[in-house]
């Protein structure tokens, strides 16, 4: 969608930090992310596994495990159409305005659709739930003409038919369609797809994509679409996140990180992206592994494999936000010196 | 479900046959049959000789001089037809009229035990999974430990030990002597319970121990599943979410060895019924084997066996209720 300014913002991250206490020590999972969703757009977080993309989206519905711990400064602020302003991090974990958030105004999609539905209920128990909670549709008549609506809208061949069936005896594809359209049901505000594509074949996934782009179009809501694949946050986000060892190391509209990438990171992901005219190369992967978390490197968390390394100054200091173009931000000394020579 | 109760009956009958040929033939093992054992206990010291057509003619008074696999279609004829187990040789009456009253007793506590074992355990294990690595959860698992090593005789001398000295109750036996003949009342029945209480917690103690610690050991596995946070995502509130997602998974083994707990009970409760002094079926068995007295221990062993088949069915039925895999290809796979 257009990335115009002066949309209205629906959630917005303010620094988040969080940390998870293991055995081994304590994990830096997310270091100071920071960003706003507005309503309409669709926001591609990227990273390698262990950037903290996914404890990120779970600390806005409060979904963390019991030894993660959320940095006091942090704020998620989410506008509820009716409550106002609420910071969902100051929620405990039971408290009862979640009722009205998860599921209603906030939904989410998960990654691996097989394991996120309990084998024991049909897809039409899974419907009545949702509406039980959020809805209140108390017609019989009324519950399942709604449902079968919602089911042939993500592409069920036979709503009915899959209506009364169990989640084992649907494919991977048909489940995570089911899933998808459990999240739309309540037409929330925003909903986050952690991964959503990551456990399907090519050509589902590009289905799933172009519903999911679909959907969110027809429904004008926010998608906040996380992936470690750049070649599908291009297909679908609006505005892109890049991350790396739990912190935003770029921000930018798709266009214009796709089109003039400024951090090394960013340009070694998108040269990491399979291309039919390279098909006869090797293909380009990031040197080096991403570092434990548990001793992360001083400085800017890339310095370790970042071929663009200042010495005595990347793995000393750490580099601060500095906006290049409208939305787009970058994170890195290289880019600012590349700037400044530039001028 | 239809079909899968079918197989399933089916399955029991076919089981229960087998059984009763197995029991049949455990009647038979031990050398020597009753007919002797009468001849040497009423002619012992009387000095007469027994010549073998004596023993012959005992046989024929007994029943006992046809072929085994006729004595056998007879006595499972008998069971299925009209309810006699047959006759008892060693008290001289129907086995009917010696099992009656102990059947009663033994399965009022295998049930009451059955039951507490889960009305106990299953909330134990959940709260002590959700609340996993807090005191409740620590104590539960020295608990649980004890449950383990504590031998049940041992759990019941020293209940039977306090109760006694500290509350001046009587704990042996079914009833107070008062009560033994009395008709059935109020006072009757609550003195039966007071009774039960200490067979009952010793029957239920290792058991409770042992699926507590299954259902935590399940739940905390369930509860950390991705169905589980996908609910919670959906606005489940939370004490709702734990019983209609994890403990609906997490109950599955429990109610898998309901078999194994009776088993686990009818094993303990021979020693338990000596040490508390309690007519039970368990002595009864070994006492009329050691005599001979083989339809009365065949009665036992096919009631005892019976009711384990039984509850194995009644285990397979809930698990089908409780899960529809189970329903859905439990049925024609096996």
């Amino acid at each position: 969608m257009s990335s115009e300014q002066g949309y209205e913002t629906v959630l917005e991250i303010k620094d988040l930090g969080i940390s998870f206490s293991t055995d081994e020590g304590d994990v830096r999972a997310v270091n100071g992310v920071s960003f706003a969703l507005k309503k309409g757009i669709t926001l591609g977080i990227v990273g390698e596994s262990g950037s903290g993309k996914t404890a990120t989206t779970q600390s806005i519905l409060g979904l963390l495990s019991e030894n993660a711990r959320i940095d006091n400064c942090s704020k998620v602020i989410f506008k509820h159409p009716q409550k106002g302003i609420i910071d969902l991090i100051k929620l405990g974990k039971n408290d009862t305005n979640w009722s009205d958030i998860r599921g209603r105004y906030i939904s989410m999609v998960f990654q691996e659709p097989s394991a996120s539905f309990s084998p024991i209920y049909r897809i039409r128990d899974y419907f009545y739930e949702t509406m039980d909670l959020h809805l209140k549709i108390k017609d019989k008549n009324k519950r399942e003409e709604f449902s079968l609506e919602m089911l042939s809208k993500v592409g069920i061949p036979d709503p009915k038919g899959c209506f009364g069936r169990y989640p084992f005896e649907l494919s991977g594809g048909m489940k995570q369609r089911v899933m998808i359209a459990i999240a739309l049901l309540t037409h929330p505000l925003v909903v986050i797809a952690d991964e959503p594509t990551s456990a399907l074949d090519v050509v589902v996934q590009a289905q799933i994509l172009l519903l999911l782009r679909k959907l969110q179009q027809d429904l004008g809501m926010s998608l906040i679409f996380v992936s470690h694949d750049f070649g599908v946050i291009r297909q679908i986000a609006d505005e892109v996140a890049i991350m790396y060892l739990g912190e935003v190391v770029e921000y930018g509209s798709i266009k214009q990180i796709t089109a003039s990438p400024f951090h090394p990171y960013t340009k070694l992901l998108l040269g990491a992206i399979p291309r039919f005219e390279h098909r006869n190369t090797f293909l380009s992967s990031v040197p080096g592994d991403i570092p434990s978390p548990l001793n992360r490197p001083s400085g800017c968390p890339l310095h370790t494999r970042c071929p663009s390394i200042i010495k005595g100054l990347c793995d000393k200091s750490s580099p601060n936000f500095l906006t290049i173009k409208g939305k787009h931000k970058v994170r890195c000394f290289f880019c600012e010196k590349l700037m400044k020579e530039g001028n | 479900m239809l079909r899968f109760l079918a197989y399933r009956s089916l399955g029991m009958f076919i089981t229960l046959f087998v059984v009763s040929i197995m029991v049949f033939a455990i009647m038979q093992l031990p050398p020597g049959n009753y007919a002797e054992r009468y001849a040497f206990r009423k002619f012992s010291g009387s000095s007469t000789t027994i010549t073998a057509k004596d023993i012959e003619n005992i046989k024929i008074q007994l029943g006992l001089n046809k072929p085994a696999w006729k004595l056998y279609i007879d006595w499972i004829w008998g069971i299925t037809s009209r309810f006699d187990f047959g006759p008892s040789f060693a008290y001289e009456t129907s086995v009917n009229n010696i099992i009656r009253s102990d059947i009663g007793y033994t399965l009022l506590l295998l049930f009451g035990s059955l039951i507490l074992v889960y009305l106990v355990a299953v909330p134990l294990g959940v709260f002590a999974a959700v609340y996993k690595h807090s005191i409740w959860d620590y104590s539960l698992t020295i608990l649980g430990y004890m449950g383990f090593a504590l031998p049940p005789f041992l759990l019941a001398l020293i209940l039977m030990y306090f109760l006694n000295i500290h509350f001046d109750l009587s704990v042996g036996g079914f009833l107070s002597s008062k009560f033994q003949n009395a008709p059935w009342s109020f006072a009757k029945i609550w003195n039966l319970i007071e009774h039960l209480f200490v067979p009952i917690v010793v029957l239920t103690w290792s058991n409770i121990a042992f699926q507590a610690q299954t259902i935590r050991a399940t739940m905390s596995d369930e509860i950390n599943k991705p169905y589980v946070t996908a609910a919670t995502a959906r606005g489940m509130p939370r004490k709702e979410m734990l019983f209609k997602y994890p403990l609906r998974v997490a109950i599955n083994p429990l109610l898998s060895t309901i078999g194994f707990d009776v088993n686990r009970i009818f094993s303990d409760l021979p020693i338990v019924a000596l040490v508390l002094n309690l007519p039970e079926l368990g002595q009864l068995l070994i006492k009329s084997y050691m005599s001979l007295d083989m339809y009365t221990a065949g009665a036992i062993l096919l009631l005892v066996t019976f009711i384990i088949v039984f509850m194995n069915f009644i285990s397979d039925i809930l698990l089908a209720i409780i899960d529809p895999r189970v329903r859905i290809y439990g049925g024609n796979s096996r």
